[in-house]
């Protein structure tokens, strides 16, 4: 399918940084998460979608998601995420990083030689 | 059994529903992600309801994969929370346990106590077991090295040194990749400094192969190095040390050794000990190696012999080879009749005869320890009593049997390990103390608290509080709740188990006790025999001091004369009242003997020829030890060195080759080199010469200025007040006749006969603290039972006493309740101690394992200290004032 083939693929270790930045904005449900980052950025970023759940059981896990069960808009069952306090060190940690790591590529790709 | 199984049944039960929710909830969780997808899919793009599934799922990836990262976090979440509300609630539970050890200061001190004394007792004791039994000894495959003796089997010698003609012979046997003679003695130092008297060992260089050890510097001995022309040296690595300050210069230089020049070419390292199993004439210290001698020429039996067991060849095939190659040579000569050949592994010659005393110890002091847990389970039996209610209370309030036997045991945990961490203490104290009481054990120097002997402490710390917590704890789990609750009431039915348990106890312990007590009696009786029996010697006031004079500055005739000089100097010393000298004094260890036959009579068959043992001795030797003359005469001086031989003979020998007949001027001969035959001139009373509870062994004693064979004298001096202060005086009598002599092993007679008995006193000393400490638990055991069984029943008393029971019936109500209970444990005690006294065998000397003296006598003791502790609660019982208690309770 060519269509696929122009998405941009989520650099290895964005996605726990962009579920972070999506729970940032109000408590959500796995699909709730993928949408928000599909209708953000125009459908452009591609992830299997799987793997966003082994991601949100680990982050569960290391204290900086809280989950609950709760009704979605359609009245069914779905486990909602909320980030924790820790969730929000560790976002704007990773936040700080990325602007960091972006800074310095783009300091070599826009270089001149010397 | 149940009971004990179902909680962890209930946890397996819990985690696998746990489980299943787990699992459900992950594939609740995905497949409304992919329904939710499906939605969105079907209503934006318009795709037909199985189009949008199948796309969906695309989009979704591998579900199994993405469903089995889920469930590994997750359970790896709920292992760790589980984990930590477990570490919680025993951290929890420690608290309460640590809070309620320091609420009762009393309670806890007394227990810590008791568990500390028996844990350090224990592990002192261990740590013996450790460095001595269990540690295989320092060398390179130490099971392989054997020590070959002949057996002199007419005489029971089992051990007897080896002649070098035999030795030579056993060299072919094919069961020994190597063999080695070596023979410890003594010599004198001289040159550079005092002269000094130093061990020496000749060996062949086989033996530092065999044992696996290497040159520190320099090298050791060349397989040809052997035999009085290799004038070769190598030095132990603390004389090295001592002596020359550690310099490494001391190679390729010269030492004197009996005026004979030896170059060092070696220093062995400082790990390196190995100690003959056999002295004579020697300082106790392997200072200077030399190469042995073994000429098959030379006469006599002197050497000592070490073998490594070729590969695959076991000792008893190594025994049957030389038994063979002894039969062989048992025909060539006369001597060789009735030897045999006796392969000992070194550990068992070594450890062997400390060995069954030290596991005796260890049992005995195992006893101590389960005396001690008994005792602590008693106390808390008690107090669990005391806690009925609290526990109760818990119970009532929702918390499990098991949680409660759990807080418990964690509370005999925190006793037993602190007790433990105390007697380790103790045990750093108890083992300094061992060493320093010279206990005649091999082996001290590896006895210490080391890793192994640390976790045996806390092992048996930690099995100890199981074991004197367990009982409580399970009770306490099954509290009765209604008749606790109540207060007051119906509560004595509960508590009937509980003092039937806590008598159970002391009955184990009055029987345990009793085990110890006879031990002990039979140690102490046997004690009492030997230094009744005695040696046949007066050893009060009696010095001694070793001389030897060196073959390259005396002449036979001339050693003679100095001999009798220095005697009659060193007699004439203020203070001493008589003076002698004999060659190998007894309790020394060292020993001389050979065949002796009557010229007079048929000469015996070969092998029942007798054999004693020779002493040349200075002819006051006998006065001044006292030593009776039963008829005849002792040597004087018509027994000149021109004169026809003599010789004083024991009672023994008397016995033996003249019975029913007197000795005095029958004649004896003697195959020394050249046969000597002497005129018997005297007998004289028996000697046990190796010490006290030894066989007493026929004895020749000859005049020193006939029997020149010996180049060194022990000199005994009895002195009128203490012999120790003529030491100076000796040596300054020696150093007059000659600077370079110097004299060694001075001690008194006390002092080796103290030394003949140390293991035996060791082992007495030791038991008895074992049985006095056992006695005393158990005493504190038998009042502390009966002292709750008097306050649970004191309504009832209360009641009897108002009844018009007289105070003396009360009193001996009591009092016969604790004769019960002591009668049971002593029963039970005495089958313990017939089947455990058996244990001590080779500890005992002149009474029976089952002696009914010493039976009798510890269980009257036992019986008669248990009713004076049952009489304390007896009198409080007799004493209950019928108003208050009716009144009150």
């Amino acid at each position: 399918m060519p269509a696929q083939l122009e998405k941009v693929p989520v650099l290895q270790g964005t996605l726990d940084m962009l579920i972070l930045k999506t729970l940032a904005w109000g408590p959500k449900h796995g699909f709730g998460i993928l949408r928000h980052i599909e209708q953000v950025t125009g459908e452009e970023l591609h992830v299997e979608e799987g793997a966003l759940y082994p991601a949100l059981h680990r982050m569960h896990r290391k204290g900086w998601l809280e989950a609950e069960w709760g009704v979605s808009e359609n009245n069914r069952r779905a486990r909602y995420y909320r980030l924790s306090t820790e969730g929000e060190r560790a976002l704007r940690e990773q936040v700080k990083d990325w602007g960091r790591m972006v800074r310095v590529i783009s300091l070599v790709l826009e270089g001149v030689p010397a | 059994m149940s009971e004990r199984w179902a909680p962890r049944t209930q946890l397996r039960l819990r985690d696998f529903l746990f489980r299943r929710d787990v699992d459900q909830a992950i594939d609740e969780e995905l497949r409304f992600h992919v329904e939710m997808r499906a939605d969105q899919l079907a209503l934006d793009a318009g795709l037909p309801p199985e189009a949008a599934k199948a796309e969906a799922l695309r989009r979704f990836g591998d579900p199994v994969d993405y469903r089995r990262r889920c469930r590994d976090t997750e359970r790896r979440r709920m292992r760790r929370g589980r984990m930590k509300s477990r570490i919680e609630s025993i951290v929890q539970d420690l608290r309460f346990a640590f809070r309620g050890t320091l609420r009762q200061p009393g309670f806890t001190a007394v227990v810590v106590g008791t568990l500390a004394l028996a844990v350090g007792a224990i592990t002192a004791i261990f740590s013996v077991v450790s460095g001595v039994v269990l540690k295989p000894l320092p060398y390179e495959g130490p099971d392989g090295i054997m020590m070959v003796w002949e057996e002199n089997v007419s005489r029971g010698n089992r051990t007897n040194v080896a002649s070098p003609a035999n030795y030579h012979a056993w060299l072919e046997a094919e069961s020994f990749s190597k063999l080695a003679a070596f023979v410890p003695f003594s010599s004198t130092l001289t040159g550079d400094g005092e002269p000094e008297r130093v061990g020496v060992v000749r060996t062949s260089p086989e033996l530092f192969s065999i044992l696996g050890v290497r040159a520190y510097a320099g090298r050791l001995f060349a397989p040809d190095e052997l035999g009085e022309d290799a004038r070769v040296a190598i030095l132990d690595h603390g004389f090295w040390l001592r002596r020359f300050g550690g310099d490494p210069a001391v190679l390729g230089r010269s030492i004197s050794l009996n005026g004979n020049l030896f170059e060092v070419v070696g220093v062995l390292p400082a790990r390196f000990d190995f100690e003959p199993p056999m002295a004579f004439n020697s300082t106790g210290t392997e200072d200077v190696w030399l190469p042995v001698v073994t000429d098959p020429m030379w006469r006599g039996r002197y050497l000592q012999v070490l073998g490594r067991l070729a590969p695959g060849v076991t000792r008893e095939q190594a025994d049957a080879e030389l038994d063979v190659i002894a039969e062989r040579y048992e025909g060539e000569a006369d001597s060789n009749a009735g030897y045999r050949v006796n392969v000992v592994p070194l550990y068992e010659q070594v450890v062997g005869e400390s060995r069954s005393m030290i596991l005796v110890l260890f049992g005995a002091v195992g006893i101590v320890l389960l005396i001690a847990a008994a005792n602590v389970a008693n106390l808390l039996l008690a107090r669990a009593t005391r806690r009925e209610r609290e526990l109760a209370v818990r119970v009532a309030i929702g918390a499990r049997g098991a949680r409660v036997v759990r807080l418990l045991l964690i509370e005999s945990l925190l006793l037993g390990v602190t007790g433990g961490a105390l007697g380790v203490v103790i045990a750093l104290g108890a083992v300094r103390f061992l060493l320093a009481l010279g206990p005649d054990i091999p082996r001290l120097g590896e006895v210490g608290v080391d890793g192994v002997v640390l976790a045996f402490a806390v092992s048996v710390s930690v099995v100890t509080a199981l074991l004197f917590g367990t009982l409580p704890a399970l009770r306490a789990a099954r509290p009765d709740l209604g008749s606790a609750l109540k207060e007051g009431g119906a509560r004595a039915g509960s508590r009937r188990g509980v003092v039937r348990a806590r008598h159970a106890l002391v009955v184990a312990e009055v029987a345990m006790s009793l085990t110890l007590l006879t031990g002990a009696g039979l140690l102490l009786r046997s004690f009492q025999k030997l230094l009744g029996e005695g040696v046949g010697l007066e050893t009060e006031q009696v010095l001694t001091a070793d001389v030897q004079l060196s073959g390259n500055d005396y002449s036979d005739s001339e050693r003679a004369i100095f001999f009798e000089e220095l005697v009659e100097r060193v007699a004439s010393l203020p203070g001493v009242t008589a003076g002698g000298g004999i060659t190998a004094l007894p309790l020394s260890g060292m020993g001389i003997g050979t065949s002796f036959f009557d010229p007079d009579q048929p000469l015996p068959e070969a092998g029942s020829i007798p054999v004693a043992d020779i002493r040349p001795v200075h002819r006051d030797y006998h006065v001044t030890m006292g030593v009776p003359l039963l008829s005849g005469r002792t040597f004087d001086a018509r027994d000149r060195a021109d004169a026809p031989m003599s010789v004083v003979i024991s009672a023994a020998t008397a016995e033996e080759v003249f019975p029913d007949m007197d000795p005095i001027g029958r004649r004896l001969a003697m195959p020394w080199g050249d046969t000597l035959v002497a005129e018997v001139i005297g007998v004289v009373a028996d000697v046990r010469h190796e010490g006290p509870g030894t066989d007493v062994r026929s004895k020749l004693y000859w005049d020193h200025r006939q029997f020149r064979e010996f180049s060194f004298m022990t000199l005994v001096v009895r002195t009128a007040g203490n012999p120790t202060t003529l030491v100076p005086g000796i040596r300054r009598e020696v150093q007059a006749m000659d600077p370079n002599l110097p004299i060694y092993n001075v001690r008194t007679m006390q002092a080796y006969l103290a030394d003949s008995v140390a293991r035996n006193r060791f082992a007495l000393l030791a038991f008895a603290a074992f049985a006095v400490v056992a006695l005393v638990l158990s005493v504190v055991g038998v009042y502390g039972v009966l002292s709750y069984a008097v306050s649970l029943r004191t309504r009832e008393i209360g009641i009897r006493v108002a009844l018009g029971a007289g105070r003396e019936a009360i009193g001996s109500m009591v009092l016969r309740q604790g004769a019960v209970v002591a009668v049971i444990g002593l029963l039970a005690g005495l089958a313990g101690a017939v089947a455990l006294t058996r244990v001590l065998g080779g500890l005992l000397y002149g009474v029976s394992p089952t002696d009914p003296l010493t039976f009798g006598l510890m269980t009257a003791l036992l019986f008669g200290t248990a009713l004076a502790a049952s009489w304390i609660p007896a009198r409080r019982a007799a004493r209950t004032d019928p108003a208050s208690v009716l009144r009150g309770e």
